[in-house]
């Protein structure tokens, strides 16, 4: 039977009215003189699911890990739902969800018990988290292994706990690094059914992904990173319109050998 | 099965109550972890409560004469110095065997067949009767603790002996004993120090410091360079709480642990010096038994407590920096000398030179809880001993901060 999530905004992000989720302007990262994000900007609109696209070491993770506050910027900001992600760290921290490339799940806990951490953590309280974890549980075919210790997990369930992780406490806006990376075709599926319900429920998503064929289905929008820079931000049908080409791979390869202007 | 029924008892029907204070959601995070890893288990609770009784007392039970007595030969050229050969027989440090006399001596020692030989040469009765000195042979060896044992045994019964034929002598002559003992000597203690405080001194303070110091650093390490390893720190570190509270989460949770490895450790280094005072405790040997006064108590609590929080945030500093929990070991080792290496050395310091110690990290520690054992710590060592492992701490705790707080620090690879 599947239980549909509820959606409750968290009443941070409610007070603030934007049309636009994240605006990162002029961002820049450099390490030890290496510049991993060389002074990107773009726009992802509220309620949509935005694609980040780029080769191994172009900058995403970097990106992403800015966004979310894990890393400052050397040069630049970025708002995510009004807030600044230098001077509002922790107000930005509370509207969003993260799952990084790795999944970070803690092994020697169980699912059960890395969700009741993280969604204590977020400040819910303890009924609405008791539903809510065993909702994500059921929904992500990991109810049956609640008791089961997250290291003895199968990389794909432990993929789908780090999202369950990510989203339970409901947050606004969600980064994605590589979410179904690894994860068997049943549980790739159930996760991207489960994003296309976040965003029905007017909520941001930006997916990193090396997936084409995944981010082509689920994004609308979406930029791509080579060397740190942005080399094109927009719709994927623009994206398709002034490359001639309807396959992403095509126009990815183009677009990173510089063949697209 | 029975783990799972457990965790589903613990679960319930996701039944479960916590806390919703962030730090204290932390520690428990910390501590379930920490009851979970086998590394933690073992640093922090079994090897105080195993190893300590063990590493104390198995050597010295085997050291022990009485129940380890010296095997003896007796080479008895004499058939009349049956006297000696019972006084022997009767010493419970001593088993006395009859040895050929045409063997070799020296080599039935070497080769391990005895302990020691004992030569009772011919005429040995005779000579003494006829008030004559005669010479006793002892063929022992020096390598070996049983065999110096078995010949200061033997020393003191032929001494005993030589002692009472003396007075006969003196007294056929009417010579008073006091003829050939012109000097008596009579000591006074300074203070009451018996032989279990004097153990304690040396032993005590070491383990305090060892086990305050490396109780936790297993987990420590798993909990800061183990996070980084395992890629869990960057979501907690995404979470809307302050780094301080995850890291005085962590702190606290270690600290926790300290505080049960240090009380384990104090209770079974008693147990194990109780057992070494009933296996050393012999005839009219001064012995008694540690006695735990209220002072020592709260020495022994101040110093589990102050030193694990040191200990703690040295190696959380250390933690903090390393990429991996390997690494942090590796650095842990340069630790043990830099720091434990001196501390060590301060429980076998003479009384005189304990006082500059003071200053120094953990070491202080050692030295202050010898002198409180031994009845010498005055106010002022016990303020400089814990002000400055204050102070220590103090500095070791911000640098873990600072390290904690720094990006390139968390995500260098």
């Amino acid at each position: 039977m599947r239980i549909k999530i509820k959606i409750k905004l968290l009443s941070e992000a409610t007070k603030v009215s934007v049309m636009d989720a994240i605006i990162v302007k002029d961002l820049t990262k450099r390490f030890n003189g290496f510049t991993a994000v060389d002074h990107i900007n773009f726009t992802v609109k509220k309620g949509i699911i935005y694609g980040f696209l780029g080769p191994n070491g172009a900058g995403k993770t970097t990106t992403l890990r800015m966004l979310s506050t894990v890393l400052r910027p050397t040069e630049g900001t970025a708002e995510v739902l009004g807030y600044d992600i230098v001077r509002q760290k922790r107000r930005v921290r509370k509207v969003i969800g993260l799952v990084p490339e790795e999944t970070g799940v803690y092994d020697r806990l169980t699912p059960v018990e890395n969700l009741l951490f993280y969604g204590k953590l977020w400040g819910m309280e303890e009924e609405e988290l008791k539903e809510r974890i065993k909702e994500l549980l059921e929904r992500l075919s990991l109810w049956e292994k609640r008791d089961e210790l997250a290291g003895k997990l199968s990389k794909g369930m432990k993929r789908k706990l780090a999202f369950a992780r990510a989203i339970i406490h409901n947050p606004p806006v969600l980064f994605l690094d590589e979410p179904t990376l690894g994860v068997d075709v049943m549980s790739a599926r159930e996760i991207r059914e489960m994003i296309k319900e976040i965003v029905r429920e007017d909520r941001t998503v930006v997916l990193s992904s090396h997936n084409l064929w995944e981010v082509q289905n689920l994004c609308s929008e979406l930029s791509i990173i080579n060397e740190g820079k942005i080399i094109y931000s927009g719709s994927i049908e623009n994206l398709e319109r002034i490359s001639k080409s309807k396959e992403l791979e095509e126009i990815f390869v183009r677009l990173i050998r510089g063949e697209v202007a | 099965m029975r783990r799972k029924k457990m965790m589903t008892a613990f679960i319930g029907e996701l039944g479960f109550k916590l806390p919703d204070n962030k730090l204290l959601i932390i520690i428990w995070r910390e501590l379930l972890d920490a009851l979970r890893d086998r590394r933690t288990i073992i640093a922090a609770f079994i090897l105080p409560i195993v190893t300590i009784p063990i590493f104390m007392n198995l050597p010295l039970f085997f050291m022990s004469p009485t129940r380890n007595p010296a095997r003896t030969g007796i080479v008895n050229l004499d058939p009349q110095a049956v006297f000696l050969v019972k006084a022997l027989n009767e010493t419970p440090t001593l088993t006395v065997f009859n040895v050929d006399p045409e063997l070799n001596h020296t080599a039935l020692v070497q080769e391990n067949v005895y302990d020691l030989i004992v030569v009772i040469p011919e005429n040995f009765t005779d000579k003494i009767t006829g008030g004559e000195s005669v010479n006793l042979t002892i063929i022992y060896d020096p390598s070996s603790m049983v065999s110096e044992t078995g010949r200061t045994s033997v020393t003191v019964i032929v001494n005993e002996i030589s002692k009472s034929i003396t007075y006969q002598r003196l007294s056929k002559l009417n010579i008073s004993k006091e003829t050939i003992e012109p000097i008596k000597i009579s000591s006074v203690t300074v203070r009451k120090v018996g032989f279990g405080e004097v153990m304690a001194s040396m032993m005590l303070p070491i383990f305090v410091a060892v086990f305050s110091v490396a109780g936790a650093a297993s987990f420590v390490f798993d909990s800061t360079a183990g996070e980084k390893e395992r890629r869990t720190l960057e979501v907690l570190i995404s979470s809307p709480v302050p780094s301080r509270t995850l890291i005085a989460g962590k702190y606290l949770s270690a600290t926790l642990i300290t505080l049960i490895t240090g009380i384990l450790t104090v209770a079974s280094l008693i147990l194990s010096m109780r057992i070494q005072v009933s296996l050393f405790q012999t005839g009219e040997a001064s012995v008694t038994s540690l006695e735990f006064s209220p002072g020592l108590v709260l020495g022994l609590l101040a110093s589990i407590v102050i030193g694990g929080l040191t200990g703690n945030a040295l190696t959380m500093a250390l933690g903090v920096f390393a990429k991996s929990f390997r690494e942090a070991q590796q650095y842990f080792g340069a630790l043990n000398t830099i720091i434990m290496v001196p501390a060590i050395i301060v429980a076998y310091l003479p009384p005189r030179m304990l006082d500059f110690t003071l200053y120094l990290p953990i070491a202080s520690l050692v030295a202050i809880l010898r002198k409180i054992i031994v009845k010498t710590a005055t106010i002022p060592n016990i303020v400089v001993a814990y002000g400055v492992s204050i102070v220590y701490l103090t500095i070791f705790i911000s640098i873990a901060v600072r390290l904690f707080r720094s990006e390139r620090v968390l995500f260098r690879v």
